[in-house]
């Protein structure tokens, strides 16, 4: 596989450029938030949205969609939800004088699946999703059922009201890509809003890409090259997340997989798209670093008592691990 | 003309530079501690080295720790190998000091192309002054002070010395009177006593001031309880001699004789050293008064015990007096000519009358005694007349001067003969009357007599 040359990947950005500008006449004042998560995308990783209720979670999922014009569903999460109602169900029915099952595909079979409060589901409705998001499949009465290309699930929980819910499983949480915090707004940009919008309209949002020119990017960014270096880099990373790896995993319990690893490699992948180069670098992994790590990383209970978060101590990693790989002798002195 | 490089020659040429920059601050690293510590144990290697031989000059000395550090050097080399950076290591340090964004590993990967280089090409790295400098410089100073610290010659060490030779002797001596019994064993073990706690003393206070009287002292107390015993024995043994000799004697002198050797018991009884037990109980046992009822043999036997007493004392006596011998040089020099009483010279006869007066002791004759020798006390004197002038003869010449004199003066002290009167009390002393006054209060007391003979 050939790696994408610059002129590619000038091509490319044109496209990514213009889904930007779109996704920020949809949610104000939120730049990070999107640049997340049209990185994500990008890395065709499944994202995990969190914040409390009318910060825009859905707004900004239904825009992406609509600008991408990629098919999207949304299902509302609750406790009485059903595997069955997300997967799909086979459904009895005359064929030709003949009595079958037929499958009746459920919200999953779409390009982009809005998980909204994805925390209110049944841990067995949550499982459900787990073959979907990795292996981008179903399987129902034994009968595997491919999903359609693109997938992503862009899911959102909300971080307080937490009688009744349940937690998503490490397994799961593993499996998005992204875990990003919706923050709230300040001043001008609730001014903004206020001026911009009505209530209960929806923005109006002009497709940007084809889902073929999709797939073009899509398949750029894995042809973007990841230097040994980086890579080492996101080795060591992912390596001091673990207990006894760094001065600040004494607060980690369990630290990141592999799979972290990877998506911290087709993360920064996408983010050296975005910033129109054909190579990845030591700061898109750091640019990415927070929203891979955060909830891959299991906090010991000592460092919960003492405040420590997760961002908390990613940044400490961060700050710890150097970008080269060689050591520095203490006769000299990092300027 | 300035020769034109590509971007791809600057970066790889500043790469290998910044990878021997680091390559050589890695072997600073290994090198500082084991320099640091061998020059602490060469050091004092080297103050050993010249203290045991001085003789040696400074060159072995300067070369031996020239080929430490060049061992030392090398060694570290090799261990600080392991850290050593390449410059394709180097060029990612560059990218990512230079916030490159990986252009350079993208570029060297043939996937970018070479970013143009800047004015300044940074790898972010500096030396620590202070842990490259202060190990080599404190390593230098301390092989400096090895090597140039003044030394004294090394000496052996002090072994203590001798003890007195007195308490040797001593304790000799008194052995030999524990063997034959002559004396108490009380006494002995007084004496012994005595030696020990001088002993006991630190060695270097042995032959302190306090020391040496104690011991001799001592060795005085000794003599001098020999002598007495060996005296008295003797004289007790001459009493019963005369006894046994002379059976007729009258009363009168049988009572003298009972009193001399009462005398003599008494004496032996009431002194330190004591005859042995058995001889003193045999004394004891005897009546000074009934002397004459003893059998002969009896007093023979008894004359025979305290004369074999006697003679051992004085046995010991005589090895006493002897102990000067190396001591008395001084003795010998003042009678350099030989003419000490003891002297072979003097003590021949002379083969028939001499014209002049000789020099050894007369013969004696038979109304006249034997005489003695003119220079028995020592080398006669010059006779001094007033007047004369004598030159001083010097034993140790370092601290003479040839031709020092000594005159024989008639002269009188100088005495000041001026009245006197009395005082009041508390004023002590004379500042004279008038002008007087002046000399006396502001001259010193040379200047004051050489003005008074002035105006006589």
């Amino acid at each position: 596989m050939s790696h994408a040359t610059e002129t590619e990947v000038a091509d490319a950005a044109k496209h990514i450029r213009s889904l930007n500008q779109a996704l920020n006449q949809v949610l104000f004042g939120q730049e990070e938030l999107i640049d997340l998560v049209i990185t994500g995308v990008l890395a065709r990783g499944h994202i995990l949205l969190e914040g409390l209720p009318g910060l825009g979670k859905t707004e900004l999922v239904k825009g992406l969609s609509r600008s991408l014009r990629l098919d999207t569903k949304r299902v509302q999460f609750t406790p009485d939800l059903l595997p069955g109602d997300i997967t799909g169900n086979p459904v009895l029915q005359e064929v030709n004088g003949k009595r079958e099952f037929i499958f009746q595909p459920g919200p999953l079979f779409t390009n982009i699946l809005l998980a909204d409060e994805i925390n209110r589901a049944s841990p067995k409705t949550q499982s459900a999703l787990l073959e979907a998001m990795q292996e981008r499949r179903v399987t129902v009465l034994g009968q595997t059922h491919d999903l359609p290309k693109p997938f992503f699930v862009l899911a959102t929980q909300n971080p307080i009201e937490l009688e009744g819910t349940y937690p998503l499983p490490e397994a799961q949480l593993d499996r998005f890509l992204f875990k990003l915090e919706v923050t709230r707004n300040n001043v001008a940009t609730l001014e903004r809003i206020v001026n911009h919008r009505e209530l209960g309209t929806d923005p109006v949002v002009e497709p940007i890409m084809s889902s073929e020119t999709l797939d073009e990017v899509l398949g750029l960014v894995r042809r973007i090259y990841l230097p040994t270096p980086v890579a080492n880099y996101i080795a060591r990373l992912v390596d001091a997340t673990h207990p006894g790896q760094s001065t600040a995993s004494r607060g980690i319990r369990y630290g990141a997989s592999p799979r972290a690893a990877l998506s911290l490699a087709s993360a920064a992948k996408a983010r050296a798209l975005i910033n129109e180069r054909p190579h990845a670098s030591f700061e898109d992994v750091r640019f990415v670093a927070g929203a891979v790590l955060r909830h891959r990383i299991v906090l010991e209970y000592n460092a919960r008592i003492e405040g420590l978060t997760a961002n908390d101590l990613v940044r400490t990693i961060l700050e710890e691990v150097p970008f080269q790989a060689t050591a520095t002798p203490r006769t000299m002195v990092n300027s | 003309m300035q020769e034109i490089t590509s971007p791809q020659t600057t970066w790889e040429s500043h790469a290998r530079n910044v990878a021997r920059k680091v390559n050589l601050a890695w072997w600073l690293q290994r090198f500082s501690a084991p320099l640091l510590l061998c020059s602490l144990i060469g050091t004092g290697l080297l103050l050993w080295l010249r203290r045991q031989y001085p003789d040696h000059g400074l060159e072995p000395y300067l070369f031996a720790a020239g080929g430490m550090i060049l061992v030392i050097a090398v060694i570290t080399w090799a261990i600080a190998q392991r850290n050593f950076e390449k410059p394709e290591q180097s060029l990612v340090r560059m990218e990512a000091a230079m916030r490159l964004r990986s252009g350079l590993s993208a570029a060297r990967a043939g996937v970018a192309a070479w970013p143009t280089p800047p004015a300044k090409i940074d790898a972010g790295l500096r030396w620590n002054w202070q842990r490259v400098l202060l190990p080599p410089i404190a390593a230098l100073m301390l092989l400096a002070a090895g090597l140039f610290i003044p030394l004294h010659r090394f000496l052996p060490p002090v072994t203590p010395p001798d003890e007195p030779q007195a308490w040797e002797r001593t304790e000799s001596e008194l052995a030999k009177l524990e063997e034959e019994k002559v004396v108490d064993e009380e006494y002995i073990e007084e004496v012994r006593k005595k030696i020990e706690d001088l002993r006991a003393q630190d060695p270097e206070e042995w032959f302190s001031h306090a020391s040496m009287e104690a011991t001799d002292n001592m060795r005085k107390e000794h003599k001098a309880e020999s002598k007495r015993l060996e005296r008295e024995m003797n004289q007790a043994a001459k009493t019963l001699e005369t006894l046994q000799q002379n059976p007729q004697l009258g009363d009168k002198e049988k009572a003298r004789l009972a009193n001399e050797f009462q005398q003599a018991l008494e004496g032996m009884k009431n002194g330190a050293m004591k005859p042995n037990p058995a001889l003193m109980e045999q004394l004891k046992q005897l009546d000074p008064n009934k002397l004459g009822q003893l059998t002969p043999e009896q007093m023979k036997q008894m004359q025979q015990n305290l004369q074999k007493g006697a003679e051992q004392l004085k046995e010991q006596g005589q090895g006493q007096n002897g102990e000067g011998g190396q001591g008395e040089e001084w003795l010998d020099e003042l009678l350099a000519d030989g003419s000490h009483p003891g002297d072979k010279k003097c003590q021949g006869e002379g083969e028939g009358e001499g014209e002049k007066d000789g020099e050894g002791p007369g013969k004696g004759g038979v109304n006249r005694g034997p005489g003695h020798d003119p220079n028995l006390l020592g080398k006669a004197s010059q006779e001094l007349e007033t007047g004369d002038m004598q030159g001083l003869k010097a034993t140790d010449l370092s601290k003479s001067l040839p031709g020092d004199l000594l005159e024989l003066q008639d002269g009188e002290h100088d005495v000041d003969k001026s009245a006197s009167q009395s005082k009041a009390g508390g004023d002590v002393t004379d500042t004279g009357k008038g002008g007087d006054r002046v000399w006396k209060e502001s001259l010193d007391p040379q200047e004051q007599k050489a003005l008074k003979k002035f105006f006589e």
